[in-house]
């Protein structure tokens, strides 16, 4: 089964359209949702939760329309900024946001704010931005959810918690009952974290597939302008020519470009996500 | 829808706590002082308010409320709860503390017929939630439009306050002194409070939370 499906999805905003958007992501999996600013990344978090309501499509999580509230209840979320009331403190944050949750813990809540290091008596207004979003994730974590969605849930934190926090992640994921999919820029995170990538650009879903298919798929190809003109530009899902030479993402056996006859062999190298989004960047599939 | 209720009254609580807080001091402020303290709890509601749901509209708290384990539709029916049950306790409060001062000190100045000044205020205090409630829900994220509307409304207010027949003194006390004339203020309120939820469960339903 899958944890989130979404279905032909056009969605018509001021500022941008997002077109028949198709994915799934697996249970018991992380996913790391990655594109450029301004890709869809957000509006196809906030379309997920049912913040934005689709033109046309559906959304499906755990096989149940997204705006049921027993659904809701299984679902954890992070935003990209705190949004709650700031002039409260955590405490009183918590008491008006626990009725909502049948399976609210109490104990899981202190344990993850002593974990998080949040007071209780300061307001959250006044704390940093990092605190915000060890506040965002403590709301989202204290219901103990099965599905966790985050926008951007590393952005604006210190090195040392984003690493902590993806320990954590992994901690959360021990039990494989457990899904996680979230956004994020930083895709060293994703390297050290996610069984699945879901490439978005320009409100189109780019490419989805698990990291074990794309590191045995995709090669990153450097080589000379003359290289290039040898090969069809076609065969590579993107290309960037500087005055160096080239740089290409190719899809499937290198074997026929080690075969062609250069006066220099080409590199072929594992390809990074930021390769990859760099040169599948305004693709169109 | 208990759960819901219980979330608003806790979004709400404390802000309306502390505005029937303001209305009773100005209320028994009144009783020393000949003052006009409809009018004054008319335009403290008011501002309080638009204080309240600019609060929400600056923390993009629908962006948090709709990924929250309740409908929208039952998000509108607690909020409209909320302000039914306030107003309820604004009138109780008010009188209770009224027959209270009174008991207490029999000679302060006394309100012609303070139990449907009460009513009309407290409905008058609903009426202004229900005008600005889904005005707040219909431009969320366009400040400068439900600031246009936020203001034109003062104008009603206004009026109802301090422009009153000359017999009667303001508006709002042509509605207290017949029964008649308040059996149809609080009938017209009601209706008013129900087309009020019509538009506002619609806007909320179709809204984008941002």
């Amino acid at each position: 089964m899958n944890a989130i499906e979404v279905r032909d999805v056009t969605k018509q905003l001021s500022h941008f359209t997002i077109q028949g958007l198709n994915f799934s992501i697996p249970k018991g999996y992380v996913t790391g949702f990655i594109g450029q600013n301004g890709s869809g990344k957000t509006t196809t978090i906030q379309l997920i939760m049912d913040v934005l309501r689709p033109n046309k499509g559906e959304i499906k999580l755990f096989d149940a329309p997204n705006r049921d509230v027993e659904t809701k209840q299984r679902i954890g979320f992070v935003y990209d900024e705190l949004y709650m009331y700031q002039h409260v403190t955590i405490n009183q944050m918590r008491s008006f946001i626990k009725p909502l949750y049948d399976t609210w813990d109490d104990n899981l809540f202190n344990y993850y704010r002593r974990e998080f290091n949040l007071p209780t008596r300061q307001k959250i207004k006044e704390f940093s931005k990092g605190m915000k979003m060890k506040t965002s994730l403590l709301f989202a974590l204290a219901h103990d959810p099965e599905l966790l969605i985050m926008d951007e849930p590393t952005a604006g934190l210190d090195p040392v918690f984003r690493r902590e926090l993806i320990d954590l992640f992994h901690e959360l994921m021990e039990d494989e009952k457990r899904t996680i999919f979230f956004s994020t820029h930083i895709t060293s995170d994703l390297d050290r974290l996610a069984d699945y990538i879901v490439l978005i650009d320009y409100g189109k879903i780019q490419l989805q597939q698990s990291m074990t298919e794309l590191e045995e798929n995709y090669h990153l190809v450097k080589g000379t302008k003359e290289q290039l003109s040898a090969i069809d530009k076609e065969a590579f899902l993107g290309v960037r020519v500087t005055n160096q030479g080239f740089s290409g993402l190719y899809q499937g056996d290198t074997q026929s470009l080690l075969l062609l006859q250069t006066d220099q062999p080409m590199v072929i190298e594992k390809p990074s996500l930021e390769d990859m989004m760099y040169l599948m960047k305004g693709k169109k599939r | 829808m208990i759960k819901a209720m219980q979330f608003v009254i806790g979004m709400h609580g404390k802000s309306f706590s502390l505005l029937l807080m303001g209305t009773l001091l100005t209320f028994v402020l009144s009783l020393y002082v000949d003052m006009s303290w409809g009018f004054v709890v008319l335009i403290l509601h008011y501002f309080l308010f638009m204080d309240i749901l600019d609060k929400q509209n600056n923390n993009n708290i629908q962006t948090f409320v709709f990924s929250l384990p309740i409908t929208r539709t039952m998000y509108v029916v607690a909020n409209y709860l909320f302000f039914v049950l306030y107003t309820a306790c604004f009138v109780f409060v008010l009188l209770g503390v009224y027959a209270l001062v009174k008991a207490i000190i029999p000679s302060i100045n006394s309100v012609a017929n303070m139990g449907a000044t009460t009513i009309v205020l407290g409905l008058s205090v609903l009426l202004i939630f229900c005008f600005l409630f889904p005005i707040y829900h219909l431009y969320t994220g366009s400040g400068k439009k439900s600031r246009a509307f936020v203001a034109i409304g003062i104008i009603p207010i206004y009026m109802f306050s301090f422009y009153g027949d000359p017999v009667a003194g303001y508006v709002y006390q042509t509605f207290t002194t017949g029964q008649i004339r308040l059996f149809v203020f609080i009938i017209v309120s009601f209706i008013g409070c129900a087309i009020s939820f019509g538009i506002a469960r619609e806007f909320v339903e179709k809204k984008n939370g941002v």
